[in-house]
């Protein structure tokens, strides 16, 4: 028999109202446990991703650095900005004890005015000592980077082979990188010699609010991996005791503000998915009881012409599988139209790190997600198929019941 | 079969209205500079602007034409608009450089969803239109 002629589906397309009811209320419960998991996983992602970028146990930065609270906009919101040490800063760093991998960083922000294609962070390492970018870019360029040559953050649409403006010097794409889900996703990385060029250019042109430096003189930052045998406490208080003007800070405390938000969010969410599941499951129980309430004379004219009592409880039982099917997947539509496509917006919203898992976890989420709904609404279903499997088919057609 | 794309021709016309005032009231680019030009990302607002006008057009005219035939001759000239209404924002015109400047996180998302529901209910109804003229 064709499944377009089977009882069940028959009875469904019959009363259409109902059954676009009861397909909109799974379609909102996969909607929530499908949207809400995919939330939380891409913030933990993210988060993650945050951490790994990072890479080094203590970052040093000038101390007006960390009053201004540029630190963490630049190094963890994204904003764009810069500040300065003198190198000697890093020759006293590398004389103390404990130190393992030690490398500098450079930061300079373009201006989005006529020198500079756009607004955006560079940047500078250097490739002989660094640690933090260089593994991560050799995943997505291979050869050394030249100078003006620049590599940049996935998020940029820009392209290799393009051609970007920074304070008048052509700096060539040579890679993209991969979506990380943070600040680096808008940022552009070069070596120490083409971002000391760019430091020179932007002095040149008055375009920098640092006026008496020396772009052969400085550094931004100092990334520090902490030597076998010491632990980073040790580390941070030696740096902050015996180099001055100087603020060392540990990583994992620069990101905990994040962790924090990130978890208070996680909680928001989680809470929601239960909250609107449980009441979700509440009135399915609800719709399919009244559903098969009103439909009693049916089942009992289905009984009286030979329909055993299992044949009623399966026709309820498919018919909540078809419309638990067909809700669950309208809403993880729903769900994969809304949060893909708008992915960056609710990044900026959160102003949390947000990225989105791999396909293969996505479609694990789909799968998982149209499991659930369907196991549950047959469930709550399968109360009614029993309560219909046990009428007396007398007392139904005669009224009394 | 009459009323369920009576239903699908009229989806088709909100949807078709909606990436026109969209375009231009909800999901707009990003605002002119501070000196009066536009973006890249403006042109690529009225080129959707301009398919969204087509588009409502076009799912008008399915009200007004009575051939099955030729109802889903003007869903399938849907179908391919709303593809190309879909390539517009970064794909055949640029849009700025950030990734968090309105065009990209906005605009760009909000016509892809609509062109995509708009070029799968052309195609369903398209289909429901022929069925409807094969069984009369």
């Amino acid at each position: 028999m064709k499944f377009s002629h089977s009882l069940p589906f028959r009875n469904l397309k019959g009363k259409p109202v109902r059954t676009a009811i009861l397909i909109l209320l799974t379609a909102l419960l996969s909607l929530t446990v499908f949207s809400g998991t995919l939330m939380i996983t891409s913030l933990k992602t993210g988060l993650h991703s945050l951490e790994s970028r990072l890479g080094a146990d203590i970052m040093v930065v000038p101390y007006e650095a960390t009053t201004k609270s540029s630190l963490e906009n630049i190094v963890l919101q994204g904003a764009t900005g810069y500040f300065y040490m003198n190198a000697d800063k890093y020759q006293k760093i590398l004389e103390r004890e404990g130190i393992g991998q030690v490398s500098a960083q450079f930061f300079l922000a373009s201006a989005s005015s006529g020198c500079c294609s756009t607004a955006v962070q560079i940047i500078g390492f250097d490739p002989d000592t660094d640690f933090t970018i260089t593994p991560w870019i050799k995943k997505s360029y291979g050869n050394t980077l030249q100078k003006y040559d620049v590599v940049v953050g996935n998020n940029l649409n820009l392209f290799v082979g393009d051609t970007v403006t920074f304070y008048g010097k052509e700096c060539h794409v040579t890679a993209k990188l991969d979506k990380t889900g943070t600040s680096f996703d808008t940022a552009v990385f070069t070596n120490q010699d083409t971002i000391k060029a760019l430091i020179q250019s932007s002095l040149d042109l008055n375009m920098n609010t640092f006026q008496n430096i020396d772009p052969e003189q400085v550094v931004s930052c100092v990334m520090i991996n902490v030597a076998e045998g010491y632990t980073v406490e040790d580390v941070v208080n030696d740096i902050n005791i015996h180099v001055k003007k100087v603020k060392a800070v540990r990583t994992k405390e620069m990101i905990s503000g994040i962790s924090d938000s990130l978890a208070g969010v996680s909680d928001v969410i989680g809470i929601l998915i239960a909250v609107v599941w449980g009441l979700g499951i509440v009135i399915l129980l609800l719709a399919f009881a009244m559903s098969i309430n009103e439909r009693k004379k049916e089942f009992a004219v289905l009984r009286v012409m030979g329909a055993s009592r299992n044949r009623l409880a399966g026709i309820v039982m498919q018919e909540a599988l078809l419309t638990c099917l067909f809700g669950s997947i309208v809403g993880i539509a729903v769900g994969l139209l809304v949060i893909l496509p708008f992915n960056q917006l609710i990044e900026e919203q959160l102003n949390l790190p947000f990225l989105l898992p791999e396909t293969g976890k996505i479609i694990g989420y789909v799968i998982s997600a149209v499991i659930v709904s369907v196991i549950s609404g047959s469930l709550t279903a399968g109360v009614s198929a029993f309560r219909i499997s046990r009428i007396d088919t007398a007392l139904i057609l005669r009224g009394e019941n | 079969m009459k009323k369920i794309t009576c239903i699908l021709d009229a989806i088709l016309c909100l949807l078709s209205a909606l990436l026109c005032l969209g375009t231009k009231f909800l999901f707009h680019a990003c605002a002119p500079k501070e000196d009066g030009s536009w973006m890249a990302c403006h042109w690529a607002e009225q080129t959707v602007f301009g398919l969204g006008i087509t588009l409502l057009i076009l799912s008008i005219l399915t009200f007004v034409f009575k051939d099955g035939k030729t109802k889903s001759g003007v869903q399938i000239s849907m179908t391919v608009i709303s593809a190309l209404t879909l390539c517009i924002p970064n794909h055949l015109i640029k849009l700025c450089m950030m990734p968090d400047m309105r065009c990209h996180s906005v605009m760009k998302p909000s016509v892809m969803i609509i062109s995509i529901l708009l070029a799968v209910f052309a195609v369903i109804s398209g289909i429901c239109h022929r069925k409807e003229e094969s069984a009369l």
